[in-house]
């Protein structure tokens, strides 16, 4: 179902190989960036097509921003921006022109190490969040400059990662306080939305929107892959809405976590990137809200270690990028 | 933990982080010993050790003692036990230190007069006679209105700025305890050199006491017990600040801060009403060591949080002359120049900081050196200290902002002057004739603070 189709070391030579936490594609498709333990970031180009060989080709490689390891980069969705999140407790932005990026802005303020920074869909804002507890949530000013426009210390633990729905500024956050957290704008303020405790049973690693923006899931340290469903579509914004959890499936064979969550905006499937080094494929099966159930495809691909995060490509909705513990970041084609 | 009174900045750096398992306490790498594993433990159970070894293992060990004022240093570790070690400064405590010492002096703030006066819908002064009353029915022989130790800051303040190179500027008021911590904790290079050295007011009614107050009495500091009743929880660390203790001794300065909301459930408790208010002793000398009592209460311009950038204005505009222009960006940032009123060229610019964000938002233009002010008033909560985090809580968003307002209409209306002045000056006099460095005791430092371990590995 997924048929591997290359394997790329994000730092030198098979043996010296350093952890990739994060791919992030570029909205084209063409670009791939992705970040490690060897506190660099590094920008591939996507070269080939569909059909014929396809392969990461590395362009550019970012290595004086950060001095511990980068845990999480993002493009910003007109592509001009790219920021990375380190355990340095610093977000850096670079600038991208002509392929070439420079680092314009260090944003600084967490008190420890930041797991993810996003960009919320029409870019005027960045989310970033930490081991510290907090999510900040961050403006551009006239100077090109970003201010900090709110502080908010809503968990209890470690917030693992910040996810933006794909059309509203709502944000949801994941925690090792195993809640996830809603955020929105309330013209003047971020405030928290809704609160869900006890999402998973330990750490929720990571969540994923569908498509519009109506559905959500959420993997955890538990293997559990939860569903959660706007309750009022038709009469809500989905930042003044509610969520509620209608599904979850608990993988079974297997005692590692799922770490990464990502689904396909095309065909609507959802892959999985877990501590047993494995990638899965899972499938809602009815569209109503009453009783989807969430389906297992089944195991469709490797790593020698650990995966820490998977990416479908936003152009290509075939293909599948995903980072792991083992120094490679590999490239997937899914085949129905 | 979320609303135990501290500022967000002191909370989101230090109170409410639980200990992970790879982060070691810092303070006693030095004093702890490693206990060593005796390797025949398992043979020695029902072995009777000999006298030698006994002893030998009682003094390997060695106890820990950790203190508040090393838990300013840390990051992670016993954190929720220093919410435990902050409760202490409770006013079961307090009323306790008032009976063992044979003084007691309590500081209190117009905030927290203001504050419990909207609340229990009184005028200050009459808040400020009862609570009097109150704590000298407990033993207190006097109730100082902190703005009087705030005059000493103020007197000082335009001379330090003066002083301060442009290169040096802005200068950053040290009145307000989670910045300070803040400062110390992050940012320590940036931030602690433009701290102004002048002391808090609470920092300097604690040298009054046990520095003047004490002497003039003829009295050892230790025998003199001094609380201060504060809008915030962040006033408890800076009372157990190092440098706040009594030179070349282990006495604080102010043993004891409680919070306004502390104090109005004691007040609760005892079911003060107004026919408890003791009567005025007219043959009493009305001064600043009484004032509060009379229901005097030394007011300000500049807002409720000490007014600060206000005075600065003043006091530069009474020397150089100057249009003055404020602008307000939003509730927490204001921005006031001087202008020259004959060349329009702007001669001093101030500013207000309040509230966590707006603080991150400064200390970014600081370090990207865009920031132009020469003054800058920062507090760590929004709204200022008439929104402390240890100022009367009431349940509702709306409550709360018709609250805030109310405290600061009545601390706007408090009544200016008062005889302040002259007071400070014969205090001042007679200070310098019992201690020749008494100026001293008006100025602090700061130390920047070694951050976690964990922020020193290297993965």
């Amino acid at each position: 179902m997924l048929r591997q189709i290359g394997e790329f070391y994000h730092q030198g030579e098979k043996d010296d190989t350093s952890r990739v936490w994060m791919t992030c594609w570029h909205h084209g498709g063409r670009i791939l960036a992705s970040c490690g333990d060897d506190k660099a970031v590094r920008v591939w180009s996507l070269v080939g097509e569909p059909d014929s060989k396809l392969r990461l080709e590395c362009r550019t490689t970012l290595d004086d921003s950060h001095a511990r390891a980068v845990r999480s980069v993002a493009f910003s969705n007109d592509g001009k921006l790219l920021v990375s999140a380190s355990f340095d407790a610093s977000v850096v932005i670079y600038q991208q022109e002509e392929g070439e990026f420079t680092e314009v802005n260090k944003l600084e303020g967490h008190e420890s190490e930041v797991k993810c920074a996003v960009f919320s869909k029409s870019d005027e804002f960045l989310a970033t969040c930490s081991r510290d507890k907090s999510v900040w949530f961050w403006q551009q000013d006239e100077d090109e400059d970003f201010s900090v426009s709110s502080i908010l210390q809503p968990h209890t633990q470690d917030v693992k990662q910040v996810v933006w729905h794909p059309t509203e500024d709502l944000l949801v956050s994941c925690s090792y306080d195993s809640s996830i957290r809603f955020y929105r704008y309330d013209g003047e303020d971020w405030v928290t939305q809704q609160k869900i405790d006890n999402c998973h049973v330990g750490t929720v690693w990571s969540a994923a929107f569908d498509a519009e923006g109506h559905r959500l899931v959420t993997v955890g340290e538990d293997h559990v892959i939860q569903l959660f469903v706007r309750e009022n579509i038709d009469s809500k914004s989905a930042d003044q809405d509610t969520w509620k959890s209608v599904a979850r499936l608990e993988v079974e064979n297997t005692r590692w976590p799922l770490y990464a969550v990502t689904w396909n905006s095309e065909n609507d499937v959802i892959a999985t990137g877990g501590g047993d080094s494995k990638i899965r494929l899972f499938k809602i099966s009815s569209k109503s809200s009453d009783s989807p159930i969430i389906e297992h495809l089944g195991v469709v691909g490797s790593h020698e270690y650990d995966v820490n995060h998977v990416a479908w490509n936003p152009k290509f909705s075939n293909i599948l990028s995903s980072a792991s513990d083992d120094g490679t970041i590999r490239l997937w084609e899914l085949e129905i | 933990m979320e609303d135990s009174g501290f500022s967000g900045v002191v909370r989101l750096s230090n109170v409410s982080d639980f200990i992970a398992p790879n982060l070691d306490c810092i303070i006693p790498l030095e004093t702890r010993t490693v206990e060593k594993k005796k390797e025949e433990s398992q043979v020695n159970i029902r072995a009777k050790k000999t006298k030698n070894e006994e002893n030998k293992q009682k003094e390997d060990k060695k106890s820990v003692k950790i203190s508040l004022a090393d838990c300013l240093a840390c990051n992670g570790c016993i954190t929720s036990a220093e919410t435990v070690l902050v409760e202490e400064q409770s006013f079961g405590r307090l009323l306790e230190g008032i009976r063992n010492s044979k003084m007691a002096v309590i500081t209190i703030s117009p905030q927290t007069i203001t504050s419990v006066a909207v609340k229990l819908e009184k005028t200050p002064e009459e808040l400020a006679k009862l609570i009097a009353s109150f704590f000298r029915r407990h033993g207190v022989k006097y109730i100082l209105d902190s703005s009087f130790a705030r005059q000493f800051a103020h007197s000082l303040a335009s001379e330090e700025l003066l002083l301060t190179p442009s290169t040096s500027r802005p200068l950053l008021s040290s009145a307000c305890p989670g910045f300070v911590c803040y400062a110390e904790k992050s940012h320590g290079d940036l931030l602690i050199p433009k701290i102004s050295k002048i002391r808090s007011p609470q920092a300097i009614s604690g040298a009054l006491v046990k520095g003047y107050l004490a002497k003039k009495e003829g009295l050892s500091p230790c025998d003199v017990f001094h609380a201060a009743v504060m809008p915030c929880f962040d006033k408890k660390l800076e009372a157990s600040r190092e440098q706040f203790k009594v030179e070349g001794t282990e006495i604080r300065e102010t043993d004891c801060v409680v919070s306004t909301a502390e104090l109005l459930e004691e007040l609760g408790k005892e079911d003060v009403g107004e026919e408890d208010v003791a009567e005025e002793d007219v043959e009493e000398e009305n001064s600043w060591t009484t004032s509060l009592s009379r229901g005097i209460i030394i007011g300000e311009d500049g807002g409720a949080s000490g007014g600060y950038a206000d005075r600065i204005v003043r006091d530069f505009v009474a020397q150089n002359g100057g249009i003055v222009k404020t602008s307000k960006l939003n509730k927490n940032m204001f921005s006031t120049t001087v202008e020259s009123s004959t060349t329009g060229e702007i001669l001093l610019r101030v500013a207000k900081v309040y509230g966590f964000r707006n603080v991150q938002n400064l200390v970014r233009k600081m370090k990207t050196k865009k920031e132009k002010t020469d003054y800058v008033e920062v507090m760590a909560c929004p709204g200022g200290c008439a929104n402390g985090g240890g100022q009367v809580r009431y349940e509702t968003m709306d409550e709360r902002e018709k609250r805030l307002a109310q405290v600061e209409e009545l601390y706007e209306a408090l009544p200016r002057g008062n005889g302040c002045s002259e007071w400070m000056e014969s205090v001042r006099e007679e200070w310098e004739s019992l201690d020749t460095n008494y100026k001293n005791l008006l100025f602090t430092d700061y130390k920047p603070v070694e951050t976690n371990v964990a922020q020193t590995l290297k993965w």
